[in-house]
């Protein structure tokens, strides 16, 4: 139990964030495949998924999930994941104090399929959530990691009179799944 | 040197209050900010402490800037981030177009950079034959009509939604008319994304630069800024030299001072750490990362031990969100790259300060900015100083145009003045005219209306106080 996810929920949720618990991994990854199949993915033009593999995903059948979900693919690309519908990655850490998502996203896909569809799913361990920014700051080490994300609810603008607008150019909608044991998936 | 005393801010800002949509655009806007910046600080010790500490960072890293710019450019040029140093605006936008020219870049995206505003590299581009796309969405409604920004965190902030809604309707392609926000954003999302798959290149400002790890932190919301450092496949990044900071736990508290003050958000959506270009075997990403750093007279401005202070800034905009003139008369009446209370000490110190003289008077020096300001610059003492400046060349001083700002009747009204005073018999016949007929001078003559404009005409006593000591004896009651 992390003492720290109350308080990211309710930091996340206040940034139009959605956050789900799950006590394992079979459960969180029945809940992404029902949250697939609802948001209409298929393998029609617009409407795939992205997911760039991380930890999570092994011995997680990966072909089993892609003959369960058509249009899923695990091989990203620029082209791929401005036409999907869903991107879905892992996260390496968690800021409590302001529902804020950590990422090392050396990977370029990581990068692509948090920012161009319209829907990024975020997995991430409860025991990654730290207090705050300064905990992650020691944990970084930047000139190992070519590019570090901190994410932190949608996408959003006020360059209009200042009224919030969700979803400007990155997704318009954040789904983070946070995963109880999630040591033993990636052990 | 005599130049003639520019008053564009003066004349800009009289228009300006005569158009109320503009106000009322402006008000409610700041009052918007300001009321949520408030939210975000409810313990004014909490606010002190993290000032003190941002404001501590930003000094201590400004005295070793030298030190620290070296630091980072063998650090970021190990990481394989390509750095260039520019001195002027103009040798910027040449090293620009040449990192373009050389990987054959014909379109440029951009996120959001106010050196390149301060650059206008947007047109210089133009001119040369290659296309950049503002896509920030506030730089791009701006940019559609060939505007400058009148903020520096929502540059169309001076628009209001009607406004744009026409301008949609006109300048986009196939587009509806509607006043919907969500569904004028849309519009623009799908103009730009488009753009960035296409784009040859993108570029980006810095917020900061950690000189122990050679990394590039960009703070932003949109998400543009992140498509504008990795879709296309060549990054270049800009920046002030005055960006850098030592190690990267400094970061943290800026970035928390920086998003509060600014938009009163406690952190911004994105906040992105630019290491280094793709890596071997990666297939997208960009390639190559070039750094720009521009100087354009902050190494002059770093050598006043009282001036440095403006390179503090961290470009959060509140100073102007908290002036009682800029809330009244919007950005665009500055006609500077930077517009309110930083921009009037920051733009005469960069283009000289008889240049821009109408900038350094245009304030009551309340002390607004100074109070908000996240790194307590001083920006009342600075315009005072700068005043100063403007009219004296004195020997030490390295602004840019000091002594410039003194115009032809001023050096007269000195010079008559300073003979009057010297000469007693002189000095009692002027008193005994402008006690007689100081009253009787219309408010609107030449010279006086100077001062009636905006305040009404002193009386003179009808009796100096010479005399009147001559008549009544001196009395101690
Ligand atoms: S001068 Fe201070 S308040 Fe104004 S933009 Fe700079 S940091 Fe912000």
């Amino acid at each position: 139990m992390n003492s720290h996810f109350e308080a990211f929920k309710t930091r996340a949720e206040a940034v139009s964030a959605e956050v789900h618990r799950f006590t394992g991994k079979e459960e969180a990854l029945a809940f992404i495949l029902a949250f697939l199949k609802e948001a209409g993915v298929s393998d029609a033009p617009e409407c795939g998924a992205v997911w760039s593999a991380g930890p999570f995903l092994e011995g997680a059948r990966s072909e089993e999930l892609r003959a369960k979900v058509p249009g899923l693919t695990f091989e990203v690309t620029r082209e791929g994941s401005a036409a999907a519908k869903v991107g879905i990655s892992q996260m390496d850490w968690a800021i409590a104090g302001t529902g804020t998502l950590v990422q090392d996203a050396t990977g370029v896909e990581k990068r692509l399929v948090s920012t161009l569809p319209p829907i990024h799913v975020a997995l991430i361990g409860a025991d990654r959530i730290l207090e705050d920014m300064g905990g992650v700051l020691e944990r970084l080490r930047p000139d190992q990691l070519n590019y570090i994300s901190f994410i932190t609810g949608p996408s959003r603008t006020a360059d209009i009179e200042r009224v919030l607008t969700i979803g400007v150019h990155g997704p318009g909608r954040l789904i983070i799944v946070v995963v109880d044991a999630f040591e033993e998936v990636t052990a | 040197m005599h130049v003639e005393n520019e008053v564009i801010f003066r004349d800009a800002a009289a228009k300006a209050l005569l158009d109320p949509q503009l106000r009322a655009n402006f008000r409610r806007a700041m009052d918007g900010l300001i009321s949520k910046r408030l939210a975000q600080f409810p313990d004014p010790r909490d606010l002190q402490d993290l000032r003190d500490l941002s404001t501590a960072i930003r000094s201590r890293s400004l005295l070793n800037l030298p030190e620290l710019l070296e630091q980072f450019e063998a650090k970021a040029t190990e990481n394989g981030i390509q750095v260039h140093w520019a001195e002027t605006c103009e040798e910027a936008n040449e090293l620009i177009l040449g990192i373009l020219r050389s990987k054959g870049a014909r379109t440029l995206v951009k996120g959001k950079s106010m050196v390149s505003e301060e650059m206008h590299l947007n047109d210089f581009l133009e001119r040369h034959g290659i296309e950049a796309l503002e896509s920030d969405l506030g730089e791009y409604i701006i940019q559609l009509d060939g505007e400058t920004p009148s903020h520096i965190i929502m540059p169309a902030i001076h628009k209001n939604k009607d406004q744009i809604a026409r301008q949609f309707s006109q300048k986009i392609k196939d587009a509806k008319y509607t006043e919907d926000v969500d569904e004028l954003t849309a519009m623009a999302r799908k103009v730009l994304r488009q753009k960035f798959l296409e784009a040859d290149a993108g570029l980006s400002g810095v917020n900061f630069a950690v000189a122990e790890t050679g990394t590039l932190c960009l703070v932003e919301n949109e998400g543009n800024g992140r498509m504008s450092t990795h879709v296309p496949p060549l990054h270049i990044a800009v920046m002030g030299l005055e960006k850098v900071v030592a190690r990267l736990e400094e970061v943290a508290p800026l970035y928390a001072i920086l998003t509060r003050s600014a938009t009163g958000q406690a952190v911004s959506t994105y906040f992105n750490l630019i290491t280094a270009p793709r890596g071997a075997g990666e297939m997208d990403g960009p390639q190559e990362v070039h750094l720009v750093i521009l100087d354009n007279g902050r190494s002059r401005i770093y050598a006043d031990p009282q001036l440095r202070a403006t390179l503090r800034c961290i470009r959060c905009g509140a100073c102007m969100n908290h002036c009682p003139v800029y809330t009244r008369v919007g950005g665009h009446a500055y006609e500077a790259v930077y517009p309110g209370p930083i921009g009037k000490i920051l733009t005469p110190q960069m283009e000289g300060v008889g240049v821009r003289h109408d900038l350094i008077h245009g304030s009551s020096l309340c002390g607004a900015c100074a109070e908000v300001c996240p790194v307590e610059i001083p920006i009342p003492e600075i315009l005072v100083r700068l005043r100063r400046e403007a009219t004296h060349e004195d020997a030490g001083s390295n602004v840019a145009g000091k002594g410039t700002g003194r115009t032809a009747i001023e050096d007269w009204t000195w010079r008559i003045w300073a003979l009057v005073l010297k000469r007693p018999a002189l000095y009692r016949v002027a008193i005994w005219f402008a006690t007689r007929f100081g009253k009787a001078l219309p408010a609107g003559a030449p010279l006086i209306r100077n001062w009636t404009r905006s305040r009404t005409k002193p009386v003179p006593a009808h009796r100096s106080l010479q005399e009147r000591m001559r008549a009544e004896g001196g009395r101690h009651d």
